[in-house]
């Protein structure tokens, strides 16, 4: 066997113990069972028939792949303000003064143009229009209209881009945001800061490239951490979730009576039994796990650091709202956030939920975005101040939007509105887009698009071209087939570019 | 009324009566040739057939001749028809005194008669055709080689590509002329030129037509051509009169090149594009007209492979702005920066264009390398100790176009080295000595200058 053997050997009577161990399973596998050593061996190569090989044999180097970036990124780093459960973009940014004399008549049968509903309200006897609760007005150079529940984010439209026009496939939630998340609407792709984190690699070694905050302060539909899995691609790219509490990883300190001067020689020799192993059987799941070994040795120092409030001035905490101050709410979240992106952590994706309003929407979204609008506003603040806005792209959108038409009975003060995939409304702002700008048109009922479609796959081009990506370049070999986030689609959306 | 121009427009509904009955004479004279037994009675009906034709083009050049007095047809092309018609007519009627006995002539003459009969039809109703539709017309939708034996690929304007490169963009030829050839051309060519009005040429355009000048050089709205194609559709003078109208983005570039001068040569690179026109271009025609960033412009050599490793070597993350590009980013990765890691950046001096220094105790000495790194673009000083006596170093960089230095000491002295930054797009000052007044005079005196401030910290 190779040299790794001989080392370990020479260095400690346990090793060579293990070492024994080692040589029994391989005579084993290698001589006596003949053709089932090959089976078996296959079996726990499997990565390195169907992957592509390249990547399995780096373990530390956490730089991207050779040849990227494909052209001068204009993004750096990324903020994905993910708001789960479908934001009604006709109480937020979708103005649609009309339905004011359209409120409470029937949905016409062009407009909806035999779309199939979901089991929620397709059996409902009327589909009466519902203008917004809200009220609208026009703000900033731009003119941008945005609803009364979204004061703080009216002050910064000028530098935010609009898509109005975004739509998608899926009009229900799982599928919906798994096709967001990983441009498919099944589980096992992976996730697009995976993507980013595989093909650009890390600006920073001491913490994650790909972090995920959930707020505490919200429920709703439930997420899953295959959202920001690594689907196919080696799992050190899948995103680190930081809880939503005081402390944001877990045993980061070193347990009373413990100086931990003794942890760098464990985690040495753990590392030499693990290439051992990786010299044996080639699985490229060794290397990813010698690899998280040393990203927590690392981030022991660089979390507590990084996740360090106490530093925060009054001023700042008040800019993101009070919520800010308690540790897991959405609000403390996009201060996090600022404070890893100031790390050059390259993609920080936050999640909130409870956007999901079938009834009673008015109140619901209300508290929606009493909860969200302000910390939004001044995390696209603060990066501005500090000169981050200049090579981070912030992003704000959910799965889907909302219908024109009431679920549920209609009264004076109460609606809800059902899924609708037809259209809604995104935003951006920072590396790349334009600002105080908006592209893309609904019709006057918010239901069908009239100008400039977005797919969510041209968002996915749009953002890894913001990066430096050409999206039908990066791809990954699985299962005798090369994949791409955005499969065989995706048209980057030259015109909000700056 | 006009009688001559009513009758004139049954002349391309006549013609068919003696071409018909030419050819149909022409066929039987050939039948009782090649059998004569089975035809032997059709002399009656071939000298009937002919003499009705002639009679028939001898109405059809009469109409024909009030028609051409309506004008707008190519000179060279109606002469030939006129002549050819009248003496297509002439011929007939001889050859129909050859066949009635009444004109002596060997027998093989009339075989060479009956040939002379095809061929001119042929040609005198072709030239027709041309006067009518459009010399391209029959020939538009021929397979490739067909066009290519006919000649007519490589001169037709109407599918001319646009160059791929910006500055060989000529906005007459490749973006107006192509519209105007497949909008206007069918009824004002160089053959057909209604209200004689050639729209394919430039040379047309500018010499106008019957009722003078179409195009005003600066001037869109005195200019016919915008004015017709701008009219409510449903109006009398509305062009084109039928067919599909020109779109919102041909006559917003048509505007944009009259109110230019509407010159023949000008190029898309010589002139200055307003942002309409700018998103026109990129979302209809896929021309991307925004001025080149400077790290595409810039020629350096690459750093050597020693000199990159000296420079990692002394504390820098360094990588190029993408894959095989020269120029490089370069980060400071410790905790604080000494001199003689910053003299490191002399190593690749002209390569470095992004270059981040923030927060590393950096003293304003240090800025003097800083200073000299020539093609630097984007500078992130923030959160530095340094003050305006630093900031004069960097009063050289003239490609400087991103400045951060929030939370640093800079005060309003160093407002004067901002205005010698002669590319500066965006200048960070947030947690600055400078003061409110000392930012708004800034902005008056940089307005080309994006100055970013921050949260008012209340004392």
């Amino acid at each position: 066997m190779c040299h790794h053997h001989n080392i370990v050997r020479s260095d400690n009577k346990d090793l060579q113990k293990v070492e024994k161990q080692i040589d029994r399973r391989e005579f084993l596998t290698k001589t006596s069972l003949g053709l089932g050593a090959m089976a078996l061996g296959s079996l726990l190569g499997t990565e390195k028939l169907f992957a592509s090989v390249s990547d399995t044999n780096s373990i530390s180097e956490l730089n991207g792949l050779p040849g990227l970036p494909h052209f001068v990124p204009k993004a750096k780093r990324i903020v994905y303000l993910f708001q789960s459960g479908g934001p009604s973009q006709l109480e937020t940014f979708d103005y649609k003064p009309r339905l004011y004399d359209l409120h409470g008549q029937d949905l016409p049968a062009s407009v909806r143009q035999g779309q199939r509903l979901t089991g929620m309200s397709a059996d409902q006897t009327a589909f009466p229009m519902t203008s917004s609760i809200f009220n609208f007005k026009q703000y900033g150079e731009s003119r941008t209209w945005v609803s009364e529940l979204m004061p703080y984010t009216a002050e910064i439209v000028d530098d935010l881009c609009f898509i109005k026009s975004m739509h998608t496939e899926q009009i229900n939630h799982d599928p919906a945001i798994t096709f967001f998340q990983t441009g498919h609407q099944l589980p096992g792709r992976p996730s697009i800061g995976a993507w980013l984190s595989y093909g650009l690699g890390s600006d920073n070694q001491d913490l994650p490239t790909f972090i995920v905050l959930v707020s505490k302060n919200a429920g709703g539909q439930p997420l899953y951490a295959r959202l920001w899995g690594n689907g196919f691609l080696p799992t050190r790219h899948q995103g680190v979730q930081f809880r939503s509490g005081k402390d944001p990883v877990l045993y980061l300190n070193n347990p009373d009576n413990y100086d931990g001067t003794d942890r760098r020689e464990m985690l040495d020799y753990l590392r030499r039994l693990n290439e051992v192993q990786f010299d044996s059987y080639g699985d490229p799941e060794i290397n990813a796990r010698i690899a998280q070994y040393e990203m927590a040795y690392r981030m022991q120092t660089s979390v507590p650091e990084a996740t360090d409030m106490s530093d925060e001035p009054d001023y700042i905490y008040e800019m993101y709202g009070e919520d800010s101050r308690d540790p897991g709410t959405y609000a403390a979240n996009c201060l996090l956030a600022r404070k890893l992106l100031e790390k050059d952590v390259k993609f920080v994706q936050l999640y909130h939920q409870g956007w999901d309003q079938h009834g009673g929407l008015p109140a619901g979204i209300k508290n929606q975005c009493k909860n969200t609008d302000q910390a939004t506003a001044a995390l696209v603040k603060d990066l501005k101040q500090r000169g981050l806005l200049e090579d981070t792209l912030v992003i704000w959108g959910g799965e889907f939007g909302r219908t024109v038409y009431s679920q549920g009975k209609l009264t004076a003060t109460n609606y809800g509105r059902d899924h609708h995939p037809r259209c809604f409304t995104m935003w951006m702002a920072g590396a790349g887009v334009k600002p105080g700008f908006t592209y893309g048109q609904t019709d006057d009922f918010s239901y069908n698009i009239i100008k400039d479609p977005v797919h969510v796959h041209d968002f996915h081009a749009t953002l890894m071209h913001l990066c430096g990506v050409d999206h039908e370049r990066l791809t990954f070999k699985h299962q005798g087939r090369r994949y791409r986030l955005t499969d065989v689609h995706g048209h980057v959306v030259k015109r909000i570019l700056t | 009324m006009n009688v001559e121009l009513f009758l004139g427009r049954f002349h391309p509904l006549v013609v068919h009566l003696p071409i018909g009955f030419l050819l149909l004479a022409v066929i039987m004279e050939f039948l009782s040739r090649f059998s004569k037994s089975k035809f032997k009675n059709l002399d009656l009906a071939i000298s009937i057939s002919i003499l009705l034709g002639g009679i028939g083009a001898i109405g059809a050049a009469i109409i024909g001749y009030l028609l051409a007095g309506s004008g707008g047809y190519d000179d060279q092309t109606l002469f030939w028809h006129k002549w050819l018609g009248i003496g297509l007519s002439a011929l007939a009627f001889l050859a129909w005194a050859m066949k009635i006995g009444y004109v002596k002539l060997p027998k093989s003459y009339a075989s060479i008669m009956m040939v002379i009969l095809v061929v001119l039809v042929s040609v005198t109703g072709h030239l027709g055709g041309n006067l009518t539709h459009g010399k391209d017309y029959l020939l538009h939708y021929a397979p490739e080689f067909i066009q290519n034996m006919a000649g007519m690929r490589g001169k037709d304007i109407g599918n001319q590509e646009i160059p791929q490169h910006v500055d060989s963009i000529v906005v007459f030829e490749h973006l107006i002329q192509p519209v105007l050839h497949k909008k206007c051309g069918n009824c004002h060519n160089e053959t057909k030129a209604n209200g004689g009005l050639i729209m394919t040429t430039i040379e047309g355009l500018n010499e106008g037509g019957d009722n003078g000048e179409v195009i005003v050089g600066g001037k869109s709205y005195e200019s016919e051509l915008f004015l017709r194609t701008t009219l409510p559709q449903g109006n009398r003078k509305f062009m084109p009169p039928k067919g599909e109208p020109m779109t919102y983005s041909e006559l917003r570039i048509l505007e944009w090149w009259l109110d230019n001068g509407a010159h023949a040569k000008g190029k898309l690179s010589d002139l200055e594009i307003p942002d309409k026109i700018q998103t026109i271009l990129l979302s209809d025609y896929q021309i991307d007209t925004k001025p080149k960033p400077y790290f595409d412009i810039v020629q350096v050599s690459p750093v050597s492979e020693n000199e990159m490793n000296e420079l990692i070597q002394a504390g820098f993350s360094v990588s190029p702005l993408s894959d095989g590009h020269h120029l490089l980013q370069v980060r400071f990765d410790g905790e604080e920066i000494k001199s003689k890691q910053i003299e490191a950046l002399l190593l690749a001096k002209e390569q470095i264009t992004w270059l981040e220094l923030a927060n590393k105790s950096l003293s304003d000495e240090m800025l003097m390398v800083v200073g000299k790194l020539t093609n630097l673009t984007r500078l992130k000083l923030s959160n530095n100790p340094i003050t305006n006596a630093g900031i004069t170093y960097l009063e050289e960089l003239e490609h400087l176009e991103v400045l951060n230095l929030y939370s640093t000491e800079v005060t309003n002295e160093s407002v004067k080295s901002f205005k010698r930054l002669p590319t500066l797009k965006r200048l960070y000052l947030w947690k600055t000595n400078i003061t409110n007044e000392g930012l708004e005079s800034l902005k008056k005196e940089l307005p080309g200058v994006n100055i970013v401030d921050g949260t008012k910290i209340k004392p």
